[in-house]
């Protein structure tokens, strides 16, 4: 670290040597960082644009910056703002739980209803399509496109798609008393 | 948003540039009142003209130009001829000090060249504590960074404009000194 330090003074000396530095009295330095929020204020109100709101936001802007010397303002809100979602987040799933409630998520509800619903149907039938997937299923309705409610919901099939279509839970017919038989589509 | 573009984005630029060219005018008319009212019509001309500005530095450093030599014409009393011009317009192709004119134009060049920058940030440190003399923490406060940050970064932009001037042909700055 020692030669970078030699290189900036050397550079300094050359600026100062060919007049390129601009310096200023240490008082007068410190002055001039001290005022830029007033000058701001007074710019800000000679052109139109100051408002009580503006004020508001240029004492937080400056206050932060001042505070939080190297961490740039959005950062710092950014993190604020994550820090108070995750601590309300988990304040409010403890609290939820502490209250005894029987808590699901909803897409476990969704699933629980849909299953419930599922078991009202007569027929549950096991759908393997060509490619190998087994979906099981009541079909609610066929065609060039089976309908199939399923645990996950209602799905389209196509009707070519399916091999076979096998009944899972077989209710016996009345008038027969047989259960129903696995029956390829394609035929 | 609660402010508009136009606000933020001036906000952030008289964030950046107000050290640098308050510092320059003071250091031009040395009197702090008169450095704020000038600054001050500098800063107020860029907000009306805002949409029309396309690189802010620049601008601003012509504004301030203008400004300055404004004021010392409206200014009664007041000779415009005690005001240096070379030094006003700091233009290097004119000045010519002590004779060695045109290694203040490779020094000029070496400067001014946006290479030896990553970002505008770096070059306003680089002003801030190379040419107007200002300590690495004031210049970090001001910039929103560490001390370290700071100083790393000056040494780097330090390292490439001296880079730049080998290139050039100074190898040795001792001999300029």
């Amino acid at each position: 670290m020692k030669k970078p330090v030699n290189d900036t003074q050397l550079l300094e000396q050359l600026l100062d040597r060919y007049k390129f530095a601009r310096p200023v009295p240490d008082d007068i330095r410190e002055e001039i960082l001290s005022s830029k929020k007033k000058n701001l204020v007074r710019i800000l109100k000679s052109v139109g644009a100051f408002s009580a709101l503006y004020g508001a936001l240029l004492f937080i802007y400056f206050a932060l910056k001042k505070l939080g010397a190297g961490i740039p303002v959005a950062k710092f809100i950014i993190s604020g703002m994550t820090a108070v979602a995750v601590t309300s987040g988990g304040y409010y799933a403890v609290s939820t739980l502490r209250s005894g409630d029987n808590y699901k998520t909803p897409v476990v509800e969704e699933r629980r209803a849909a299953k419930e619903n599922l078991a009202d149907y007569k027929w549950v039938d096991q759908i393997t399509l060509y490619n190998g997937r087994i979906i099981e299923g009541a079909i609610i309705s066929r065609g060039a496109q089976y309908q199939v409610r399923t645990a996950s919901g209602i799905i389209s099939i196509p009707r070519n798609k399916i091999k076979t279509v096998k009944p899972l839970k077989v209710r016996t017919e009345p008038e027969t008393g047989r259960p129903k038989p696995a029956v390829p589509i394609t035929q | 948003m609660l402010l508009s573009k136009k606000e933020r984005e001036f906000r952030k630029s008289y964030s950046d540039y107000y050290p640098m060219i308050l510092n320059s005018i003071y250091y031009r008319v040395k009197n702090m009142e008169d450095a704020e009212d000038i600054c001050h019509e500098v800063f107020v001309t860029y907000y009306r003209k805002f949409d029309e500005v396309r690189d802010p530095r620049s601008w601003l450093i012509g504004a301030m130009k203008f400004c300055i030599s404004n004021f010392y014409r409206k200014r009664e009393g007041s000779c415009p001829a005690s005001v240096d011009i070379a030094d006003m317009e700091d233009d290097v192709h004119l000045a010519f000090e002590n004779g060695f004119r045109d290694i203040r134009i490779i020094i000029h060049d070496a400067i001014e060249d946006t290479g030896n920058y990553q970002d505008e940030k770096e070059r306003i440190l680089f002003d801030l504590i190379a040419v107007n003399h200002y300590t690495y923490d004031q210049a970090a406060e001001h910039l929103g960074m560490t001390r370290r940050q700071a100083a790393y970064k000056y040494q780097q932009v330090s390292r490439r404009i001296l880079d730049h001037l080998k290139e050039r042909g100074i190898t040795k700055i001792e001999d300029l000194l």
